[in-house]
């Protein structure tokens, strides 16, 4: 995942943005009414810009960077279309539809990537366990419109969703599936259904380093990672027991098993293909009730994990 | 000679267990929930009735064994976070060589996860019909030619994120990307089709985890395997020991 970059000079910048939202730039008196919608896609503008500009100040680091992300997700899905291919399917479900289910998982990645990990937005332990919240508390912004855009690397970031979205061509192209017009929009809600789902998954797990920053710091990432790494198994064929667990109490089988039938027309068990949907706001009702209570535990305690000369401890 | 590294292992140990046992849970029931899929897969792919050259028993001993061996079969050392951190340079403060501590360390890192996590899996392997005694005796040494040449590479990767100034996260994906597909520690090189198993087999990460494993299960010859696994050991040893040489006045602390 990409992770620890450029956080530097963001913040700043997004300070000087909400001045210019604000109207202090026109002398404090008036100022510009500006929906929340064009709000957030100023900011995205914004670090569209920022991810421009750090593409061409270190060019060098930003390709190794792309070229690291692309060679972590295809290694990941390789192996087991590799499988795919000398069984000739798995579990039912054949090679292709297996690679569909992968392209799946690699857009997905691709997703997440470009909007939430820029600056730890997604892996937000980290921000939490080093006791990094405050830089978020004293912008000018609600922290959900900050968490939402600040993550935003549309050049650096979107690799795995250009290259997931090639590997969703081919394999449709094999499949010979005649869509409907309106399948394009279902995989579109599909996608952001997954990638609301791996957030809670973080949110909620990150609760955690409110109360043990230096033990949960990387919580976020291992949850994201071994839960994405897993995402990628085609349950098909599995015990039904396996298959249910991993579609409600570790959620794994909702990251690309479960939307990919679920968009070839048969849903597992005949569920709604909603399903995805509704287990979605359940987690992101209990990830709130549980961030909301590390939250205020944390504006009570804080975390002090910087030694006087800037290394943590 | 070696009191000094067992010491050394102990500490880190300790260290690992400090604020107390419970902190090892999370990683034990997420290694559990990605063994327990993986051994379905094979069951799975195995009532397919497709010819691939293993066993069902085969398959599952193979994927048991990596979870219980996983440190070892992969090794990743604190070096290149250390280096990132900015904590690298302590090492060389400390009036015992480089290599032999992050050595010592990290097998101290291990020793809480193989004795809460492996010793358990090992104890129940025989209730579940999983085979636990090696299919040749060679699995022993593949094994311990494994861990060196695990280390040489870790190394390598360190001079690789001292060159890249500190840029631990990237060397570390690229590593861990091209370690699970070529190490062969998830999918044994004998289920690759289109005749990739030979090429896996000799490139050197193909010398890690996917060799003592295959031995294990008996799979493959074991002079072929252990003398590749030597030829890789020489190499990247000696590539590891005089890139290292060259890389420790490029390091850089900072940290933060």
């Amino acid at each position: 995942m990409v992770a620890n970059r450029r956080t530097a000079g963001r913040n700043s910048a997004v300070s000087a943005t909400c001045e210019s939202f604000q109207g202090k730039k026109n002398g404090g008196t008036k100022r510009p009414r500006f929906t929340m919608f064009l709000h957030i896609l100023s900011l995205y503008k914004l670090y569209l810009k920022m991810d421009l500009a750090w593409l061409f100040r270190d060019a060098k680091t930003a390709i190794l960077m792309i070229i690291a992300d692309v060679l972590s997700n295809l290694s990941a899905v390789t192996g087991i279309f590799l499988l795919a291919w000398r069984f000739d399917g798995i579990g039912g479900m054949s090679r292709h539809e297996v690679l569909f289910m992968l392209a799946y998982s690699t857009i997905l990645t691709g997703i997440f990537q470009t909007f939430f990990c820029g600056g730890n937005t997604a892996h937000i332990s980290r921000v939490i366990g080093r006791g990094q919240l405050e830089h978020a508390f004293i912008q000018p912004l609600p922290l959900p419109v900050q968490w939402l855009t600040s993550g935003f690397i549309p050049l650096s970031g979107s690799s795995n969703l250009i290259s997931g979205i090639v590997i969703m061509a081919v394999a449709v192209n094999q499949l010979d599936l005649v869509l409907p017009w309106w399948w394009v929009f279902s995989l579109v809600l599909n996608l952001i259904i997954t990638t609301s789902l791996i957030l809670a998954q973080s949110y909620l797990s990150a609760s955690l380093a409110f109360y043990a920053p230096v033990q949960a710091e990387e919580i976020s990432s291992i949850v994201i990672d071994e839960f994405g790494y897993i995402g990628t198994f085609p349950l098909s064929g599995m015990p039904k027991a396996l298959q249910i667990t991993l579609i409600t109490i570790i959620p794994t089988g909702l990251l690309a098993w479960f939307p990919t039938l679920a968009l070839f027309g048969k849903p597992p068990f005949g569920f709604s293909a909603w399903y995805p949907l509704l287990f979605a706001i359940i987690l992101w009702v209990i990830a709130l009730f549980f961030f909301k209570k590390g939250l205020n535990h944390y504006v009570k305690k804080g975390i002090n994990r910087y030694h006087p000369m800037g290394h943590r401890r | 000679m070696f009191n000094k590294y067992i010491k050394t292992a102990i500490i880190t140990m300790r260290g690992k267990t400090n604020g107390g046992i419970i902190y090892l849970f999370p990683n034990v029931i997420m290694n559990l929930m990605y063994l327990l899929p993986l051994m379905f897969l094979w069951r799975v792919l195995a009532g397919q009735g497709v010819e691939v050259g293993m066993s069902l028993e085969q398959m599952l001993s193979y994927t048991y064994m990596n979870a219980l061996l996983y440190p070892m079969l992969v090794v990743q050392t604190f070096l290149s976070r250390w280096n990132y951190e900015g904590q690298a340079i302590s090492l060389f403060a400390r009036p015992v060589p480089v290599f032999g501590q992050v050595i010592s360390q990290t097998v101290g890192e291990w020793l809480p996860m193989l004795e809460v996590y492996s010793l358990p899996l090992l104890i129940i392997a025989p209730f579940a019909g999983i085979i636990i005694i090696p299919a040749t005796p060679w699995f022993f040494l593949s094994l311990f030619l494994c861990v060196s040449l695990g280390f040489a590479i870790d190394f390598i990767f360190a001079c690789v994120t001292v060159r890249l100034r500190g840029m631990a996260w990237l060397s570390h994906a690229i590593k861990m990307a091209v370690m699970s597909l070529f190490s062969g520690t998830i999918i044994p090189f004998k289920l690759l089709p289109f005749g990739l198993t030979a090429f896996f087999e000799y490139q050197p990460f193909g010398s890690l985890g996917g060799a003592p494993l295959s031995l294990f299960v008996g799979t493959t010859e074991p002079l072929r395997i252990i003398s590749i696994q030597l030829f890789w050991n020489v190499t990247l040893w000696f590539v590891a020991i005089i890139w290292f040489k060259k890389s420790k006045e490029r390091q850089v602390s900072y940290g933060g």
